[in-house]
């Protein structure tokens, strides 16, 4: 009886594996020419004018935004027959890693929709080229200069964006006017912000409900280094120099600004008005569930407010940095974007198609739904300028134009990344100013100088 | 002889007793409260899972979670793949290891000193260092981005072990057997495959399990070598469709869960074997 | 592992043995050395070599450069601060295994009640994936709707609200050691209870005879018995660990402060964040020579022991 059973089930493991051969064979050829979701009208491969355009897309990996993309990409190859776009997804932290590995083994990339900070990696290593080589030039001017001159590496624009922000304000209405203090009033200087922070954090002292008056993120991943890098620029500081340099941070204004800076951080956490190592998704998670009265994020964060509650849009506001914080700041900040970089070996109908795909969906048509519902931001084209901007960043829209240029480098993320680690240094593991600095100092040279 | 022991002896032992219940209640709750807590959060809303004071057991319960899970279609793909994947990795392992075992615990050429060796090297190799040419190899045998290369690649990882394990059980079957066998006149692979395989089927069955239940838990190799979504395994696909950067508590453990339960089935189902087999194997050394 | 065996040479039978040897070893060899040698070859080789991405995608062989990425990774401290994290997480983790896993094992081979149900039951966290696991335990440790946060706020009489046990470098690498904790036990306690199960009965009763004598009984008759199941599963253990990556990538990411930035994060960062694939081979070198000695000298410390 026992050999029986065995027997059987080896059987089945046999049997099991077998089919997986099967399986896997039949997978085989289906991605030899590398499988995807998307595959266009039945038949088409055999016509002459086709083209396909391998779109690796980290967006995919979100479930708000990938259906939001699967729909516009089937459209986008309905309207125009013989284009056929493959998606490729990939996990947004592995996303170099991974073309690299294609490239290496002779697969295309030829669309890449992506962040700002990828552009020198993607351009060093010859991945991408400009899009003013591949976009038509009246759709190319469309773009606003302001958002496309965050786009430069060694002088060239290597990346076009889909839509940007720059650090807002999320701010909880309904837990502020129940401390009796009115938006209409939202302060325009540090000093005024903090009276806020206090009388906020007097208010609900002995409440449970509020878990943060007023957050910044601290926590040691990319997201935050460029957060705390705007915050930096608030304070008047500049991180990196024209030339790709780390600036000097113990020279004026940078000292005064780092110095500002630091002190600002450590006044939210020691006062317990921020808690220390959270992430940017932390914050939106507890905004969403209502315990958070203020916190500095991208405007985009609200996809991830909405997930938590559906209705939270009713207590969501968002406002801009006070014009001015410390000696210098002017509250400045600099941009962030989903863009759009297009991959160096294109054939001339390739060209075409990526033209045609960024336009499609670079126009109200397309994005209207996408940037109030799905990721609330402001429009960096012309062609979206008609496209109502979402309610809840009607507060953050007079310091959007308040931007200044990054200067890329290829270490950018990990160099950004550290600042995180020099503000938990001094403000939560004992290190002076000039000691947090210091190694600050040391850390992003390490980065930069490999 | 009990009768005679005296008051505080048994006083001592009941202690005794309670102590090691306690201890071992004490254990078991770290083991499963953090599975039990999985579910529960699998049950709740989202939005309460949000509670500053967590609720102990849902106060609404909703399978919300798992109905999209289910009716969005891509977790079960994810599902089939890392079924067909660990399945044909843990025949292929079996083949290959009862094969290598035997030959390994039959014959003691020098070099197989050697190879034992090289196995227990290669089993230390972190999976990270190996990425980059792991991929390239690939890449040159045309298998990145198919099932079959998964397969062999995570296969690799997992022979070194399969195979000391398998040549232990071969070293508890006596040789007399062969020998008489070969005195038969019956060939090497007659003698193999009809005399000495049917009884190291537990042995084999052990291997099989372990294979499945560790290739299961791969991530990193089909991260690297993987792209078509259709081909992702589970938690390839659990990474890259669930965790984004959402903060949907609630989906999350739902697909967990949902990517526990075989296993924990798979393992009941086996366990005999799979105990026995494992601890003979490690037991002996 | 299994390398301890008596000779038999009656049986070799020559050159045709040679050959079906060789022939059933030849898949196991094959899969070994193209997925695992030679890929560990060409990560020394370019551990050595200025490696960035152009190399790769270009075809271009890296250029020796004498050193530089291992002087680079010492110059910065980073490469020292990993091998003690990672030493340091791999001792605490594989002691505390034990100890947990032994006193289960003990507990469980007494006399308890349902100890077959027990046995099984146990399994469960070994068999969830690492990545789900990394999940639930990032899901408890979070800040501020995790279960722990709470519980330390109430055990503490709400003195400590916002517990982060991953937020704070003290406390980081106790969270992962945790989780590790919680995914190793079971198997290693399964696996000593059979070496314990193998033990004699009449040896065993003398334990349970007198309670005050049972440390000594367990030192003296238990342990000893179990030597060699004890040394496999340790030194498994010991490899597991210093290889662990998904649970610090799911948990912390090395941080905060690189506080659990061992080889494995380590080498991970610099060869797909930083991109500089020289580099990130130079740690796992390191990191794989460190594993070979440690692993080394645990085994003659306790085969010594044994004579």
């Amino acid at each position: 009886m026992k050999k029986r059973i065995m027997a059987t089930a080896l059987a089945l493991m046999m049997g099991l594996g077998m089919t997986a051969c099967g399986g896997t064979d039949a997978a085989d050829g289906g991605s030899g020419d590398a499988g995807t979701t998307q595959s266009g009208a039945a038949g088409d491969a055999a016509e002459g004018g086709d083209v396909t355009l391998r779109f690796y897309n980290y967006a995919l990996s979100e479930t708000a935004k990938a259906d939001w993309w699967e729909n516009t990409i089937a459209n986008f190859e309905k309207e125009n027959e013989g284009i056929d776009i493959e998606t490729v997804t990939v996990d947004y932290n592995s996303m170099v890693s991974t073309f690299t590995n294609d490239i290496a083994s002779g697969l295309s990339v030829d669309m890449v929709y992506g962040e700002i900070s990828w552009i020198p990696s993607l351009a060093e290593a010859g991945f991408i080229q400009p899009p003013s080589q591949v976009l038509s030039e009246d759709f190319y001017n469309g773009y606003y200069d302001h958002v496309l001159d965050q786009f430069q590496y060694n002088g060239e624009v290597y990346g076009v964006p889909h839509y940007y922000t720059n650090s807002v304000i999320f701010v909880n209405k309904d837990l502020v006017e129940a401390a009796g203090l009115s938006l209409e009033e939202f302060p325009n200087t540090l000093d005024g912000l903090k009276e806020w922070i206090e009388t906020l954090s007097e208010f609900y002292q002995s409440d449970e409900k509020v878990s943060t008056v007023f957050g910044l993120t601290t926590a040691e991943v990319p997201a935050t280094g460029s957060n705390i890098n705007a915050m930096f620029e608030a304070f008047g500081g500049t991180l990196i120099n024209a030339d790709g340099t780390l600036a000097d941070l113990n020279a004026e204004p940078n000292k005064t600004a780092m110095s500002e800076m630091l002190d600002f951080y450590n006044y939210l956490i020691s006062g317990g008005y921020t808690q220390e190592n959270l992430k940017l998704k932390d914050y939106r998670a507890s905004f969403g569930a209502g315990n958070v009265c203020m916190y500095v994020d991208s405007a985009w964060g609200y996809a991830q407010i909405g997930e938590v509650d559906a209705n939270a849009a009713n207590f969501t506001v968002t406002e801009a940095l006070p014009t001015t914080m410390g000696t210098n700041g002017k509250g400045n900040s600099l941009v962030e974007s989903h863009c759009f970089l297009v991959g160096s070996a294109l054939s001339d109908e390739q060209k075409a198609a990526v033209d045609k795909f960024i336009q499609y969906c670079t126009s109200t048509a397309t994005m209207e739904d996408y940037l109030n519902n799905i990721g609330t931001a402001f429009p960096a084209h012309e062609n979206m300028a008609d496209c109502q901007l979402s309610p809840i960043l009607s507060g953050a829209n007079e310091g959007v134009n308040n931007v200044e240029t990054q200067t890329m480098i290829p270490s950018l993320s990990s160099v950004q990344t550290e600042l995180a680690t020099m503000v938990l240094n001094y403000t939560v593991n004992g290190m002076s100013e000039e000691e947090a600095v210091n190694s600050y100092i040391e850390q992003a040279e390490y980065y930069i100088n490999q | 002889m009990k009768r005679h022991k005296s008051v505080h002896k048994m006083a001592t032992r009941f202690a005794g007793g309670f102590a090691k219940y306690l201890v071992l209640i004490f254990i078991f709750a770290f083991l499963l409260f953090p599975v039990y807590w999985m579910l529960v959060t699998s049950l709740k809303t989202n939005v309460e899972s949000y509670r500053l004071v967590p609720t102990l057991w849902p106060e609404q319960l909703s399978v919300e979670g798992y109905q999209t899970l289910i009716s969005d279609g891509k977790f079960l793909v994810y599902y089939k793949n890392n079924i067909l994947v660990s399945a044909a990795a843990a025949v292929l392992i079996c083949f290959i290891s009862v094969f290598a075992g035997y030959a390994l615990s039959r014959f003691h050429f020098k070099w197989n000193v050697m190879l034992l060796a090289t196995f227990s090297f290669a089993q230390m190799m972190p999976v990270i260092s190996r990425l980059i040419s792991l991929y390239t190899i690939l890449r040159k045998l045309n298998l990145t981005d198919t099932h079959l290369g998964l397969v062999l690649a995570i296969s690799a990882t997992q022979i070194p072990f399969t195979v000391s394990l398998m040549a232990s059980f071969f070293d508890g079957i006596p040789r007399e057997l062969e020998e008489a066998a070969s005195i038969d006149g019956s060939g090497r692979f007659y003698t193999l495959f009809h005399i000495i395989m049917p009884l190291v089927v537990p042995g084999l069955l052990a291997v099989g399990v372990y294979s499945f239940l560790m290739t299961w838990d791969d991530y990193l190799h089909a991260i690297t070598l993987i792209r078509s979504t259709d081909l992702w395994t589970l938690s390839q696909g659990l990474k890259l469709t669930y965790l984004g950067e959402v903060s949907d508590w609630q989906l999350i453990n739902s697909a967990s869960t949902l990517g526990t339960i075989p296993m924990i089935f798979v393992f009941f189902f086996f366990q005999k074997y799979m105990i026995k087999g494992l601890t003979a194997g490690a037991v002996k050394g | 592992m299994s390398g301890k065996k008596k000779g038999f040479n009656i049986h070799s039978r020559g050159v045709g043995d040679r050959l079906f040897c060789l022939l059933l070893l030849l898949p196991a060899i094959i899969l070994c050395i193209t997925f695992i040698i030679i890929p560990i070859i060409n990560s020394v080789w370019m551990s050595f070599t200025d490696y960035k991405i152009a190399n790769l995608t270009q075809g271009i062989p890296g250029k020796w450069n004498h050193f530089a990425n291992y002087i680079r990774l010492w110059d910065s401290g980073k490469l020292q601060s990993a091998a003690w994290i990672t030493i340091f997480f791999v001792a605490v983790t594989v002691l505390l295994t034990f100890i947990i896993s032994m006193t289960l094992a003990l507990i469980l081979n007494s006399n308890i009640v349902g100890a077959r149900f027990w046995r099984s039951v146990m399994m469960i966290p070994w068999v969830i994936p690492t990545v789900i696991a990394g999940l639930l335990w990032a899901w408890i440790y979070a800040n501020p709707y995790g279960l722990l946060q709470y519980l330390v706020s109430v055990f503490s009489g709400g003195e400590i609200a916002d517990f982060g046990i991953l937020n704070n470098q003290e406390t980081a690498l106790w969270g992962i050691i945790i989780a590790a904790l919680w995914k190793q036990i079971p198997l290693m306690a399964l696996l000593l209870l059979s070496g314990m199960q193998s033990i004699p009965d009449d040896m065993l009763e003398a334990a349970k005879i007198d309670g005050a004598n049972y440390l000594n009984c367990l030192f003296r008759i238990i342990i000893p018995h179990m030597k060699s199941v004890i040394a496999v599963t340790v030194s498994m253990c010991i490899i597991e660990n210093f290889k662990q990556y998904p649970l610090f990538a799911t948990l912390t990411n090395g941080g905060p402060s690189g506080a659990t930035t061992t080889f494995a994060v380590l080498s991970y960062d610099e060869a797909f964040v930083n991109y500089n694939y020289g580099s990130g081979a130079a740690v796992t070198t390191v990191w794989l020579l460190l594993m070979i000695v440690v692993v080394f000298i645990f085994n003659r410390v306790f085969k010594r022991d044994d004579s």
